[in-house]
């Protein structure tokens, strides 16, 4: 590393530092701001992301600023990367949001379609343990519209 | 994401529900006689894309210009064509194009748009008034490819057929075609 990288130090919910070279933190477009802003003398506090988080953010933002890495490399690192939790899964988004980095988020968004795509609406529920707070006959008339009308 | 994915997601709880509809950008009408289009607009408010099957009536473009101002495309299928409809779309700045046995309208930005295809329709009550303003519409805005296609049944034929060498000469002497693909009954009027 040249002598002259800086580094910034982020600030997580939970008191958590993470020293970061700035060439790399910038891929978030919310700290990128702040540096070109000059608001960055000390601590970047990130009251969104919690220090769990931060270290998978942190794994991919290193991962895929890696020189020369080739593109079947990051779709591998990519696809390992996403078969967490739901739960992590959920946090990385909202990380991905509030830290503005597209990429990311489209990656991320992407993977939580394709754990939709060619279920039933009962397997989704299950997939992501969600309630059905529908009554039945809510549920009979969405179905009824969407089968004479929407498909 | 497929109809049906979303469909399924519509069906997953309220939020879902509310979270699908308000995203939608495009809809496949099935059956247009299961459901009218004030149900469409109320379930979907930001529509651009819309296919309608069955034998449509006008208030659907109607009711859809009204609440749709980002709306691209609406292909109707087997539409009959009057001069209202013509001077509805015109009066809305609206393009109209027709794909396959689609008559469409659109209210993309009308610079962006450059492909026209005419296939299998059932033809303008009227006639006239639809192809000068075809012809109107093509010099106004440059479109790039052109496609006429025809079929037995296509009822208003003569209609066309009247005036076709002047939209041709039209498209000739005004347009930046690159592509003028004629077939069908079109052929032989040439």
């Amino acid at each position: 590393m040249s002598s002259s990288t800086k580094f910034l130090t982020l600030k997580t919910n939970d008191k958590e530092e993470f020293v970061l070279d700035e060439a790399i933190a910038i891929r978030s477009q919310t700290i990128k701001n702040m540096v070109e802003d000059d608001c960055v003398s000390n601590v970047i506090p990130l009251p969104n992301v919690d220090s769990k988080t931060m270290i998978k953010v942190i794994e991919y933002w290193k991962k895929h600023s890696e020189e020369g890495i080739s593109k079947d490399k990051l779709m591998d690192f990519d696809k390992a990367f996403v078969k967490v939790d739901q739960s992590i899964l959920y946090a990385l988004i909202l990380a991905a949001n509030f830290l503005n980095d597209a990429e990311m988020l489209d990656m991320i968004c992407q993977e939580v379609a394709n754990r939709i795509k060619g279920k039933t609406p009962e397997e989704i529920r299950k997939e992501f343990n969600i309630e059905n707070d529908f009554t039945p006959e809510e549920e009979e008339e969405i179905r009824n519209e969407n089968v004479w009308a929407f498909e | 994401m497929r109809f049906k994915d979303r469909n399924s997601i519509s069906l997953v709880c309220k939020s879902w529900y509310e979270a699908e509809r308000c995203c939608r950008k495009s809809v496949f009408v099935g059956n247009c006689y299961a459901v009218s289009p004030s149900i469409l607009i109320r379930r979907f408010p930001d529509l651009r894309f819309v296919t309608i099957k069955g034998k449509p009536h006008f208030p659907w473009a109607v009711s859809m210009a009204k609440t749709y101002p980002f709306l691209e495309e609406i292909w109707l299928k087997r539409m009959v064509v009057c001069d209202e409809s013509l001077e509805l779309i015109s009066s809305e700045s609206w393009f109209y194009s027709l794909v396959k046995d689609f008559w469409g309208f659109g209210g993309k930005t009308l610079n962006l748009f450059e492909v026209l295809v005419l296939q299998s329709f059932e033809g303008l009550t009227t006639g006239l008034c639809g192809v000068e303003e075809v012809v109107g519409f093509v010099e106004h805005y440059c479109w790039s490819s052109l496609v006429f296609t025809g079929e037995k049944e296509f009822k208003s034929l003569h209609l066309w057929g009247n005036c076709f060498e002047k939209i041709l000469e039209g498209f000739v002497e005004h347009c930046c075609l690159s592509t003028l693909a004629l077939a069908g009954d079109f052929i032989k009027l040439i």
